[in-house]
């Protein structure tokens, strides 16, 4: 048994982890901060020091409805990957530990294959004369062919789809916390299942919740792979902007500040919810 | 609401009866009970003893309904409720771990039955706070179940069992995570509570000394079997199996040959030489020259010095252990056979190890039974 296996606190001094962690550092200022800080000085320099991007970006009533529209899909992604998600989760911990992880790997291999892939799969699904259309045809349900794609239906529950993972692993997480005790105390005092779910699944639950709603809703403002397949233009969003601004209209300054904008707004809601996204324990 | 607050009182001071009708559980291929009957009094105090695995907590969770029975009935209070929900029983369950609510307070915990039972909070506001009295937790009602010591987080368990006032509580090793001294506390504790209210109780336990303390009656469970149901005198003092006679209690277990056996009476030629003299009732079915084995308590051992013209067994002291009031004694007899008495401790006096004595089994309190293949 090593020192460490048997629970050693003993704590390395301030410099000498400093030095360890010293090379990671260099690598992040490197290749993350150092691109980060270029694109802020583009949006800040043109050539001389001026706020106009800016201005253009908060008074634009173009980009502020991109900007409203993406934080109201996000926020209906993360409702529709809860609604989906909280019982697949609820599924996993009310299996023995075999199907539990049957369940479990169902849910994380799609993890493994590309957002692009997942995206395209959709497409594949609801396009005119896709497999849903096709489907509904057959059947005599309908006549002629529906359009599910370009909405911003299709992109909630298309990147629901995508986002479903980082939901159900915290919720999954925080049910298995709970002793299979106490939902048998509750049952024997008198409570419904119903209000066992209600007072105490629920509120004991309710951390993994916050953490896979939050996650989902920060990661799905800066989705670009889904929303620029499925949404279309009509439904554009802010990702698929800032690319457009930088890639087609060569505002790489407008682009820049747009950016500049996102990272503060997610960086403010990191900030705001930490202590429920839990960043110190990687739980997975 | 009314009716709540009416029926809460009327059953108060009334311990349901409980009657387990040849109940039987599989787990797929393992079968946990097999096949118990046993019928429980009014405001008895059962305790359920056993080995580890012998199926105690799953006889008390088909009782409080979180298993289903694979044969056999329940009925509680004269209702039958093989087939009836948990929450609709009218249970107060304890849990080994206590299983407090843990994002509720205190207070909140203890009113969780009531409210299910949609009584007027001011109304459940004064029961929380005479239950908590009871437990003598007043006060502690504002604090989070992480914030009490594991004792009294076992109190505040009890409390929220016994505010809606059930007529039947299950505990499943409710002491097991307690320390000595706090447990024969709280056992007295539960006890006296018991007995105020008038609870029935079934007390699942594997700790024998806690069962005779606290039990009116004791049911020994071995492999999901009852071994035997009976006082905690007669299950000490007249153990039905050789299991319960090993499971409760010290013993000297010495193995043997059935020689003589007239009426209620016979001899056993043991193994490492020597004779001893015990009672074979006609329920022990004790043919001359069978193989059998005698248990004797230490307490009834007395020692003789060698020489004194008594019968008994030629023993020799090896060992001594002092427990203050007493002293536990090791002999080695005849053939190696190792015997354990219990004297008072000034019986010690003159006895260095290696002393020659014949031990003397006290009259009448040898016990015999056959011996099986698990035994010696
Ligand atoms: N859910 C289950 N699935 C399969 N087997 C089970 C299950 N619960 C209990 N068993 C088995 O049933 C037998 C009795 O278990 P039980 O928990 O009733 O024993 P116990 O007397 O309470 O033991 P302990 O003192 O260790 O708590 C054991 O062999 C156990 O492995
Ligand atoms: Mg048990």
């Amino acid at each position: 048994m090593s020192a460490l296996a048997a629970g050693d606190r003993r704590r390395l001094s301030g410099p000498a982890s400093l030095m360890l962690v010293a090379p990671f550092v260099l690598v992040l200022i490197a290749v993350f901060c150092w691109p980060i800080l270029q694109l802020l000085s583009a949006s800040l320099f043109d050539p001389d020091f001026t706020l106009r991007h800016y201005e253009q970006v908060l008074t634009s009533e173009f980009t502020l409805g991109v900007f409203l529209r993406t934080f109201r899909v996000s926020f209906l992604v993360a409702c529709f990957a809860l609604v989906v998600g909280y019982p697949v989760a609820a599924l996993m911990r009310s299996l023995p530990p075999m199907g539990a992880a049957i369940v479990g790997a169902c849910v994380l291999i799609p993890l493994w294959t590309s957002v692009l892939v997942r995206s395209f799969a959709w497409t594949v699904l609801l396009q005119r004369n896709g497999v849903v259309n096709e489907a509904l045809q057959g059947l005599g349900i309908t006549s002629g062919p529906l359009s599910f794609l370009y909405n911003e239906a299709a992109v909630v529950i298309a990147q629901g789809h995508v986002m479903l993972p980082f939901m159900i692993m915290p919720i999954y997480q925080s049910l298995r916390a709970i002793p299979d005790e106490l939902p048998r105390a509750a049952l024997s005092l008198g409570a419904s299942r119903t209000a066992v779910f209600r007072e105490v699944i629920w509120p004991l639950s309710r951390p993994g919740v916050v953490a896979g709603f939050l996650m989902v809703f920060i990661v799905t403002l800066g989705a670009f792979v889904t929303p620029a397949l499925i949404g279309g233009p009509r439904s554009l969003m802010l990702a698929t902007l800032i690319s457009g601004e930088i890639t087609e209209n060569l505002n790489w300054p407008l682009g820049a500040a747009l950016s500049a904008v996102l990272l503060v707004m997610v960086m403010l809601l990191i900030g705001l919810f930490s202590r429920f996204l839990r960043f110190g324990r990687v739980e997975m | 609401m009314a009716d709540v607050a009416t029926r809460t009182i009327d059953t108060a001071g009334m311990g349901a009866d409980v009657s387990i009708r040849s109940l039987v559980k599989r787990y797929g291929p393992v079968t946990a009970v097999e096949d118990i009957s046993l019928a429980v009094a009014s405001g008895e105090f059962l305790s359920v003893l056993g080995p580890s695995g012998s199926g105690k907590t799953t006889v008390l969770m088909c009782l409080a309904g979180f298993e289903i029975p694979s044969a056999g009935s329940l009925h509680i209070g004269g209702r039958e409720v093989t087939a009836l929900p948990p929450n609709r029983r009218e249970i107060g369950v304890i849990f080994q771990r206590y299983a407090l609510f843990p994002h509720m307070s205190v207070r909140d915990n203890v009113r969780f039955p009531l409210k299910m039972r949609g009584m007027a909070r001011r109304q459940a506001e004064a029961v929380v706070e005479e239950a908590l009295a009871t437990v003598r937790l007043s006060g502690f009602g504002d604090r989070l179940p992480a914030q009490l010591s594991g004792g009294q987080q076992q109190r505040v368990a009890l409390a929220r069992a016994i505010s809606f006032r059930p007529p039947l509580l299950l505990m499943d090793e409710p002491l097991s995570a307690l320390d000595k001294k706090l447990r024969e506390e709280m056992q007295a504790e539960i006890k006296d509570l018991q007995r105020r209210l008038g609870l029935t109780v079934i007390f699942v336990t594997h700790d024998q000394e806690e069962a005779l303390t606290m039990s009116d009656r004791i049911a020994v469970m071995s492999h999901g079997r009852l071994e035997q149901v009976g006082t905690p005198e007669e299950i000490y003092g007249n153990p039905a199996t050789s299991f319960v006679a090993r499971f409760v209690g010290e013993t000297n277990i010495l193995p043997g040959i059935v020689h003589r056996r007239s009426g209620q009476d016979g001899t056993v030629a043991l193994d490492g030489g020597g004779e001893i003299a015990v009672p074979l009732p006609a329920e022990r079915r004790l043919a001359e020259g069978s193989a059998a084995e005698v248990m004797l308590r230490p307490e009834h051992v007395a020692v003789m010095p060698a020489g004194s013209g008594v019968n008994g067994l030629a023993a020799r002291l090896v060992g001594h252990s002092f427990a203050g009031a007493t002293v536990a004694l090791t002999f080695e007899a005849a053939g190696g056979q190792r015997l354990v008495a219990r004297r008072p401790a000034r019986e010690l006096a003159g006895l260095a190890p290696g002393a020659e004595v014949v031990l003397v089994p006290e009259a009448g309190q040898a016990r015999c039974f056959a011996r099986t293949g698990q035994g010696a």
